[in-house]
């Protein structure tokens, strides 16, 4: 009898246990899920941004004329951004960024709406893409001034402040080239509001509309 | 499992345990961070096996024994052990350990006391408990490989999606392996 009242009593023990450690388990995964919303770094990216606007940091950036721009100075209230990172070597993701962006400088111009949105295109790889590269980028995909600018970093060691500032990953590929994540992050003024993954590029676009009013 | 007298097993134990841990180190650390199949398919089965392997020796079966008033069945250590595996199956905790140094610490710690309170579970639990928590264990194994084969889509920002495709392939090896395993055990005490 003895026994088996020990036996229960270790029983009992076992299940809270077991009840504890689900609690807890589901406490740590809610905490580092952002309440279960974000199983990958790119949806924390966005749901994080959701909470609290992310400012943009100071940083030189050239154009394809080799003008000198600060990297927070590119939007204004009155204009919003869609802005997105790449090198202009780039065979993979970059080429499938190029044609999102594409079909929104069509979509702008269609829709008139040059003055209140812009594209900015920022290559992370300051060693190869200077204004020249910039410019043959320009060229090669048909960019239109007034909606879509091509930019590079002027100093190449501000290359892991822009990253970090903008939340993205980039890592070496074979044959030279990089891979990384790619996105539309919604820019305005001095602050990175929104970040849509590539296939929303409409609802970036509906999104920069509103917040240009 | 039997209490592992002879020296030479003892420092294989502790050397695949090394072997595991050092991945995380410099400079081989570069391996787990090149690599999502370095990190998922081969460091964190080793972590795990070798924290497993940690019940053959005297002191960790010591204190197996005294916490088994709270471990009837193994009951509490298989839950433990499964919300580690799940929670380091996430893309975000995958990424985390890779880019923040002190998750990792926590990633390799965690997974050994999973492995080593598995290995204990596994003799105090009766078969149908096993196969509940393997069972399930596998078929997340599974059906996270197939997605990672299937998906067009990079999970990991710190890993290529080549590498996330061969990792596919890995989980779903590595499930087969754990399921041939564990009936190969079963049907080996029942044998006897």
């Amino acid at each position: 009898m003895q026994n088996s009242d020990s036996t229960s009593a270790s029983l009992l023990r076992t299940l809270v246990a077991t009840l504890a450690i689900l609690v807890i388990g589901l406490w740590i995964f809610l905490a580092s899920t952002f309440q279960g919303q974000a199983l990958t770094t790119e949806a924390l990216r966005q749901v994080e941004l959701n909470e609290s606007p992310k400012k943009i940091p100071t940083l030189l950036v050239v154009d394809s004329v080799n003008q000198e721009t600060e990297i927070s100075l590119l939007s204004s209230n009155q204009r919003v951004l869609i802005v997105d990172f790449l090198y202009t070597r780039c065979q993979t993701v970059c080429l499938s960024l190029g044609s999102v962006f594409q079909v929104l400088q069509a979509k702008i111009l269609e829709r008139g709406l040059q003055n209140k949105i812009g594209l900015v295109s920022i290559s992370f790889d300051p060693e190869h893409d200077d204004a020249e590269a910039l410019n043959r980028y320009e060229k090669r995909l048909q960019i239109d001034a007034s909606v879509w600018r091509a930019y590079s970093l002027k100093n190449p060691k501000d290359r892991q402040s822009l990253l970090d500032a903008f939340g993205i990953m980039v890592i070496p590929a074979p044959l030279d080239e990089f891979e990384h994540n790619a996105a539309l992050h919604v820019v305005r003024g001095e602050y990175l509001l929104h970040i849509f993954p590539l296939e929303s590029s409409e609802e970036a676009l509906l999104q920069a509309m509103a917040l240009g009013q | 499992m039997q209490i592992i007298k002879s020296s030479w097993q003892r420092a294989g134990i502790l050397g695949s345990l090394m072997i595991a841990v050092g991945l995380s180190l410099p400079p081989f650390r570069a391996m787990i961070e090149q690599s999502m199949f370095m990190q998922m398919v081969i460091q964190m089965p080793l972590l795990f096996i070798g924290g497993a392997w940690l019940n053959t020796f005297s002191g960790p079966k010591l204190l197996a024994n005294y916490l088994s008033k709270w471990n009837v069945f193994g009951l509490t250590g298989f839950m433990l052990a499964q919300m580690v595996l799940i929670y380091w199956m996430l893309p975000i905790s995958i990424d985390r350990a890779v880019v923040i140094p002190p998750v990792d610490v926590a990633k390799v710690l965690t997974l050994i006391v999973a492995g080593y309170l598995v290995g204990d579970a596994l003799h105090r639990s009766p078969a149908a408990l096993q196969l509940f928590f393997i069972g399930y264990f596998a078929a997340m194994m599974i059906w996270l490989g197939m997605y990672f084969i299937y998906t067009d889509m990079r999970l990991c920002n710190a890993y290529s999606l080549s590498s996330q495709y061969w990792t596919g392939y890995g989980l779903c090896t590595l499930s087969l392996a754990v399921v041939s395993y564990w009936s190969f055990g079963v049907l080996k005490k029942q044998s006897q």
